[in-house]
């Protein structure tokens, strides 16, 4: 098991560069600069936990994985912000829709988010923290769709690529406390073929000519 | 890569509860995410982008009003038929002209039906829509279709915003066609009960006029999401959609696009 994960997180090792030198190289990087400096952080993460595994500590999980929340919702407003700026006639609107989701899923955080954040608590904060994250995103594809936005096509695979990982994650975080840390190999694989799939998906968005 | 590390700590269980509806909420999200944004296709969003930037109102709204006249000249053509044969006391031949009728209609109000809900998605796509009345209930002989725009036009000074009048009065008039719908189903129904009757006639002519009005009011709200729509400013629009519709350029984008 521990020698398929690791194999696993080889794959995202050459697919992570694959879709930063993708974004670079067909000019996408600023779409969305905060999910590019994602990719770019995923990889350096990825390569030093493969490089030193021994020194991949719980704690050092939980900065890396508070990295990745707060560029989770940068991301969100990131692109809220790109996608209807240009459009002045909703713009106001959508800005006072996403202030209600952003103020919601803040109260989430901080509600969820003990004073001091143990790893061995993590599937008790973890999820809703995603959580409030993901339906950032679904809020921001949510008024895409009704306000008939053409978004870019790479903007669009980012939410639909990544919204689904995000809920296998979730998922994962959830199992990690139902069925105990043992659990934790098979938990890692699953976890780890979601993110590949999604990684292989969104460096073929990032090459694909639009 | 979000690979969890093992601990040498294990805590089974917590608060289930919470956690249970953070993962069904991020199930219902991605659920939401592929059944909406899966769906949306860029291209048909351009296209109406194109459509609504293509500021030739007067030419569509002509186009619109020849193409609804269709259905309803066949199916007004039709009843003057029926009504002839029941003068003739020809009343088999006259219900069957009535049915003929009937479905004509029925055909055309799901094609209304469809107009309508084009026409509330282009309506959030306008900047910003120029006020717009309320449907006129004196213009319609039903008593439902009366009624209906009698209490409209109530609710119409309530709604704070002009695109909220205007996607109520879209709804209204879709509400309109239903019940419009429903009648001429039951003057049939009645006539082919009692042929010699002239309530279904009557009725069923009434139903023709009122249908022929909500087709004028769906006429004017698209005239006036044009027009809405003629005002949108493009400069602050992205670059691709500041470059479609009414634009030199634009043939060549289209054709860009098809490649």
């Amino acid at each position: 098991m521990a020698m398929f994960h690791r194999t696993l997180v080889v794959v995202s090792l050459v697919l992570l560069p694959t879709l930063c030198f993708g974004l670079l190289r067909r000019g996408k990087a600023s779409q969305c600069f905060t999910f590019s400096a994602y990719a770019f952080a995923a990889t350096v993460f990825t390569a030093l936990i493969l490089a030193f595994p021994e020194h991949y500590s719980p704690g050092a999980f939980l900065i890396k994985q508070g990295i990745y929340d707060s560029l989770l919702f940068g991301m969100s407003l990131e692109m809220a912000f790109k996608v209807f700026s240009a459009f002045r006639g909703i713009a106001d609107r959508v800005r006072a829709l996403l202030a209600v989701a952003v103020t919601a899923s803040t109260l989430a955080v901080v509600f969820l988010t003990p004073p001091n954040p143990m790893y061995a608590d993590l599937s008790r904060f973890q999820p809703g923290i995603t959580t409030g994250g993901i339906w950032c995103l679904v809020f921001v594809a949510l008024l895409i769709v009704w306000y008939q936005i053409p978004v870019p096509a790479f903007t669009r695979a980012i939410i639909l690529g990544y919204v689904p990982y995000l809920v296998v994650f979730v998922v994962c975080t959830d199992f990690i406390g139902r069925l105990g840390w043992g659990a934790i190999g098979g938990i890692n694989v699953a976890n780890a073929l979601a993110y590949d799939t999604v990684a292989g998906y969104l460096a073929y968005a990032a090459w694909r000519k639009d | 890569m979000t690979r969890l590390p093992a601990t040498s700590r294990t805590r089974r269980g917590g608060r289930t509860e919470a956690r249970v509806i953070a993962v069904l909420l991020a199930a219902v999200a991605a659920g939401v995410v592929v059944l909406f944004l899966g769906r949306f296709d860029r291209d048909r969003a351009l296209r109406r982008w194109d459509f609504v930037l293509s500021g030739q109102a007067a030419k569509a709204t002509d186009a619109l009003r020849t193409r609804l006249a269709e259905d309803t000249d066949i199916a007004t053509h039709t009843y003057d038929l029926a009504l002839k044969r029941k003068a003739t006391l020809s009343y088999d031949e006259a219900v069957r002209l009535l049915a003929i009728a009937a479905d004509t209609i029925e055909e055309a109000a799901e094609d209304r039906q469809r107009r309508l809900r084009a026409l509330s998605i282009y309506a959030r796509m306008a900047e910003a829509i120029v006020p717009v009345p309320p449907v006129r209930p004196s213009q319609f002989k039903l008593a439902e279709t009366r009624s209906l725009t009698s209490i409209a036009q109530w609710i119409h000074e309530f709604l704070a915003t002009t695109q909220e009048r205007f996607r109520f009065r879209l709804t209204v008039i879709g509400f309109g066609i239903r019940l419009v719908v429903r009648s001429i189903r039951g003057s049939r129904t009645r006539a082919s009960i009692d042929p010699a009757q002239a309530e279904p006639y009557q009725t069923f002519g009434d139903s023709l006029h009122d249908f022929r009005a909500l087709d004028e009011e769906q006429v004017e709200s698209f005239r006036q999401l044009m027009r809405s729509a003629a005002a949108t400013e493009r400069e602050s629009l992205p670059g691709e959609l500041r470059q479609i519709g009414g634009d030199p350029e634009s043939d060549e984008i289209k054709k860009n696009r098809e490649k």
